[in-house]
């Protein structure tokens, strides 16, 4: 598709970027699809002009589905949105802080600080940045992850999130929890692998393969014990 | 729903899976990439800061394809 003509004449109406992510040395941008919320290939997203990620394209791999994607109501609610936000709008400044961490655009420290700058909000709303903030956290410790070896160490500080009542929601949380397993293994903390166990277990959406893997560690980690 | 939560450990176990490839070894999968008839069917750029740059002074948004060479 991106060999056909028609896709050649689609770079008329954005600026097309290719980035390859390839683990050569002195990649001046080694971790680009992660920081603009890549999370495997092939991954397409729209970016404003600051280099901020406006919008994921999710939809069909074609031409018309791409310009779906730049030209839909994703990216006309974030722009709509923004100038809002900019001009001075209380609630638009607190639905756009909402927004760019949905699609994170900062790290934890950086949106905690914006969050103060924030007029009152809702218990909800309140609720709802908090939710997303444990994800954010989330993402940065997993986004930080070089090496296999550093696995163990990743699930420790997930295990001060877990200690902080801090615990990803969505599709994110069976993977705090695998992560989380890395650690318990380390440590030998059979009743925490256990606990995620259980967690894992209770969750339809994983399959029984990694269930049954899972219970197999722990079998393996109660015998050392 | 089955897959979403399987692809951040997939993805973290191919990164893994580089660090047995030597620097030769990646930058000629990197320039193969690079070299493949799609690439050069579209005006794309590979430099990050000049994309941005376009897009600033065209008024147009950037359309960003990430893929990748280390691997099939």
């Amino acid at each position: 598709m991106l060999s056909k003509e028609e896709f050649a004449q689609f770079g008329d109406e954005a600026v097309l970027f290719l980035h390859v992510t390839s683990h050569v040395d002195g990649d001046p941008h080694p971790d680009l699809l992660s920081r603009k919320g890549g999370r495997g290939f092939p991954y397409f997203a729209i970016l404003d002009a600051s280099g901020d990620l406006i919008a994921r394209h999710e939809g069909a791999r074609t031409v018309e589905g791409f310009r779906k994607s730049l030209n839909g109501d994703a990216v006309t609610a974030y722009q709509e949105l923004r100038e809002r936000a900019a001009g001075g709008d209380a609630a638009a400044k607190t639905e756009f802080f909402v927004k760019r961490l949905q699609l994170a655009h900062f790290d934890v420290a950086t949106a905690n600080a914006e969050r103060k700058k924030l007029a009152k909000v809702s218990a909800e709303k309140s609720a709802e940045i908090d939710k997303l903030l444990v994800d954010l956290e989330y993402q940065g410790i997993m986004g930080a992850i070089k090496s296999r070896d550093e696995l163990p160490a990743a699930g420790a500080k997930l295990l001060e999130m877990k200690k902080a009542g801090r615990i990803p929601t969505g599709p994110e949380a069976v993977n705090f929890w695998m992560i989380l397993s890395f650690h318990a293994e380390s440590v030998k903390d059979e009743p925490l692998m256990r606990e995620i166990f259980e967690k894992v277990s209770a969750d339809p959406s994983v399959n029984q393969r990694v269930k049954d893997q899972l219970e197999a560690r722990l079998k393996a980690l109660s015998k050392d014990g | 729903m089955m897959q979403t939560w399987t692809l951040p450990l997939a993805v973290l176990a191919t990164t893994f899976a580089v660090a047995a490839q030597d620097q030769e070894s990646l930058i000629q999968k990197r320039d193969a990439k690079l070299a493949e008839d799609w690439v050069g069917n579209a005006s794309w750029t590979t430099n990050f800061e000049a994309a941005l740059a376009e897009a600033k002074s065209s008024g147009k948004l950037v359309f960003a394809y990430f893929t990748r060479s280390y691997a099939p």
